[in-house]
């Protein structure tokens, strides 16, 4: 179980949290660039002293008024991005340096330190230097390295994100097989993939600016996102503005129709959600069914797996709302940056959700 | 990342193997002027008197003199330099870079502005020597103390100098991990920080042992040249210089040797550009 409120400043920033994660759960970590992110690992982890509030990690105070456990009294672990393998110490060397640095006689740590590396399927690289290893291979004995001191929190900073595209999802894999192996262990997951997010976490946690924005479970906030950031990694278009009885109002007056969730009160804050893919890019404005239709000007393509993603802009509400199309359908277009263009989404695309307070 | 960095450098390198024709001149001269002396040197040495001129009794005490006070000032540049590398790489104080720079000047100090500070400091009227006398009644100039005091002086720099680079390059990020798997900050420091650091250790140790074998100017100010207690074998060959030339460039020849065998031995990074 974790148990977090705190504050704390650095500079100009404040970072203000308050949440719990039940035992055994995995909890996502989102959010932009400087929302935070690093700063709350850093406080988890002891390496930054919080201003105020309290931190509990299983039953156990970390931080409180006058209580600051040291990093290396905490029994976190910590799987960054960077495998940071010592390089002086061979695989199972890494693997044992936690057991041999809490007490654990030398034969008895490589024993451990052995299990792990085959729970990683990383066995047969035990005497192999950092250096004679590939990076994923280096990223499955550094988890084995965090895990073999059985930490109470184990801490995951954007862990996949330098690996390969092949390397990648088969940590991910391995991540998951692991975790669910370990149920007493509490997961701090930070990352940029909404991926990571959905094969991993149970939870997820949305911060920007150094405040929680959105927190659920993983499922629902990734599916029906209420903040412009989520939304973007999740890939769905989003549009904020004010409910009204046909989907959202926004500022100057458009509204965006659409499917009203249950969650919905007229005249509350809300947001109209949309995948990319619904979204039809004409360059007349369209007749017939649509009812959605508004028009803007293509401010980028770009390749997004097999389509390519163009991104719009219009007025402040519709600017970074993208729109998937087939390269064929591009082509047909003749799209370019700068050209004039009407957006159409089916209001039986559109999800509408209540959304706290504005964004 | 960093492999395929070095290795994008070496391609670099390999890539500008037309050296400007115009470089080729001066850079020959360069290393004449680096080749040449020691050549001039060996010729100017008498092969056959060799060994007898550098094993007379002057010599040889001069010689183990040297030795003995290179050795305890490189052990004095590791004992106090070493936790002042670490210091200066790690701890976060204001004012840490007046001290970094600070930590340089006796680098860039003439050896005999060191030793005339060393000896206002030290000496009978210095503060410190004043009330070094009072209590211990000691005096320190002109000592074999004096003479390890003036060598670790312009010797440290060099140490102090390697270790920081490499401290601040292996940064901290590994003594983040190692303190979250549970190690103390003196476990991390002994299993972590110094194993990364040691190859820099090593080129640092080396390059202030080949610095306070060379030691003259601070010496010869703060220590005198006294034979058998203060007279160095750098002292030695000045002092032999006036009477006895061919003894003088014996043991020169005899101090080239050590530095080739230091650089060829121990092969100190600094040298081949790698600090």
């Amino acid at each position: 179980m974790i148990d977090v409120e705190v504050t704390v400043s650095r500079g100009d920033f404040r970072l203000a949290v308050e949440f719990a994660a039940a035992p055994g759960e995995v909890l996502a970590v989102l959010g932009p660039n400087g929302a935070g992110k690093s700063t709350l690992l850093d406080v988890l982890a002891g390496l930054l002293r919080p201003d105020t509030g309290r931190l509990a990690v299983a039953g156990r105070t970390l931080s409180d008024r006058g209580v600051h456990v040291p990093p290396h009294r905490r029994g976190v672990g910590l799987l960054s991005q960077d495998p940071l393998l010592f390089p002086h110490l061979t695989a199972l060397g890494n693997v044992a340096f936690g057991p041999r640095a809490l007490g654990v006689g030398r034969r008895a740590a490589e024993e451990r330190a052995r299990a792990w590396l085959s729970e990683v399927d990383a066995a047969d690289l035990a005497d192999r230097r950092p250096r004679a290893l590939s990076g994923g291979q280096q990223q499955r004995v550094a988890l084995a390295r965090a895990l073999a001191t059985d930490p109470a929190l184990l801490l995951l900073d954007e862990p996949f994100a330098a690996l390969d595209v092949y390397a990648a999802p088969a940590l991910r894999g391995l991540v998951r097989r692991v975790l669910r192996a370990s149920t007493d262990t509490q997961v701090v997951l930070v990352t940029h993939d909404p991926l990571d997010a959905l094969v991993l976490a149970d939870r997820v946690l949305v911060l920007d600016r150094g405040r929680i924005v959105e927190q659920g479970p993983t499922k629902t906030v990734l599916s029906a996102p209420r903040t412009p950031f989520t939304a973007r990694i999740a890939g769905l278009d989003l549009i904020a503005g004010v409910a009204c009885p046909a989907g959202v109002r926004v500022a100057d007056g458009t509204v965006v129709s659409g499917v009203r969730g249950a969650d919905v009160t007229e005249g509350e804050p809300a947001v109209a959600v949309f995948r990319p893919a619904a979204v039809a890019i004409h360059l007349e404005r369209p007749q017939g069914s649509p009812r959605n239709v508004f028009a803007a000007t293509v401010a980028a393509l770009e390749p997004h797996g097999d389509v390519i993603r163009v991104r719009t802009a219009g007025p402040d509400w519709l600017t970074g709302v993208t729109a998937d199309l087939t390269a064929a359908a591009v082509a047909d277009l003749g799209l370019t940056p700068g050209d004039e263009v009407f957006l159409a989404v089916k209001a039986a695309e559109v999800d509408v959700h209540g959304v706290a307070g504005t964004m | 990342m960093d492999r395929r960095a070095r290795r994008e450098s070496a391609d670099r390198g390999r890539a500008s193997t037309a050296v400007p024709v115009l470089l080729w001149l001066p850079a020959c001269l360069a290393l004449a002027l680096v080749v040449l002396p020691i050549v001039g040197l060996v010729t100017r040495t008498d092969l056959r008197r060799f060994p007898e001129l550098v094993t007379s009794p002057s010599a040889l005490a001069a010689l183990e003199l040297s030795l003995r006070t290179a050795v305890a000032s490189t052990v004095l540049c590791l004992l106090l330099g070493g936790p002042l590398a670490v210091v200066l790489a790690r701890a976060h104080v204001p004012g840490i870079r007046v001290l970094r720079a600070i930590v340089l000047l006796p680098l860039v100090l003439p050896p005999v502005v060191g030793g005339l500070a060393l000896l206002y400091l030290l000496g009978r009227n210095g503060f410190a020597g004043q009330f070094v006398d009072f209590l211990f009644g000691v005096r320190v100039p002109f000592t074999t103390v004096a003479v390890v005091i003036a060598q670790t002086f312009v010797a440290m720099p060099f140490l102090v100098v390697a270790l920081e680079g490499a401290l601040r390059t292996a940064g901290e990020r590994y003594e983040t991990v190692a303190a979250t798997l549970g190690a103390r900050p003196w476990t991390v420091f002994r299993r972590v920080t110094v194993p990364l650091v040691l190859p820099a250790l090593g080129s640092g140790l080396v390059l202030s042992f080949a610095r306070a074998l060379g030691e003259f100017g601070a010496t010869i100010t703060f220590a005198g040249s006294l034979e058998g207690v203060t007279r160095t074998l750098p002292l030695e060959v000045y002092t032999r210089n006036e009477t006895d030339v061919d003894g003088a460039v014996a043991l020169s020849l005899l101090l080239v040797v050590v530095a080739i065998v230091v650089i060829a031995v121990a092969r100190p990074r600094a040298v081949e550009g790698r600090l």
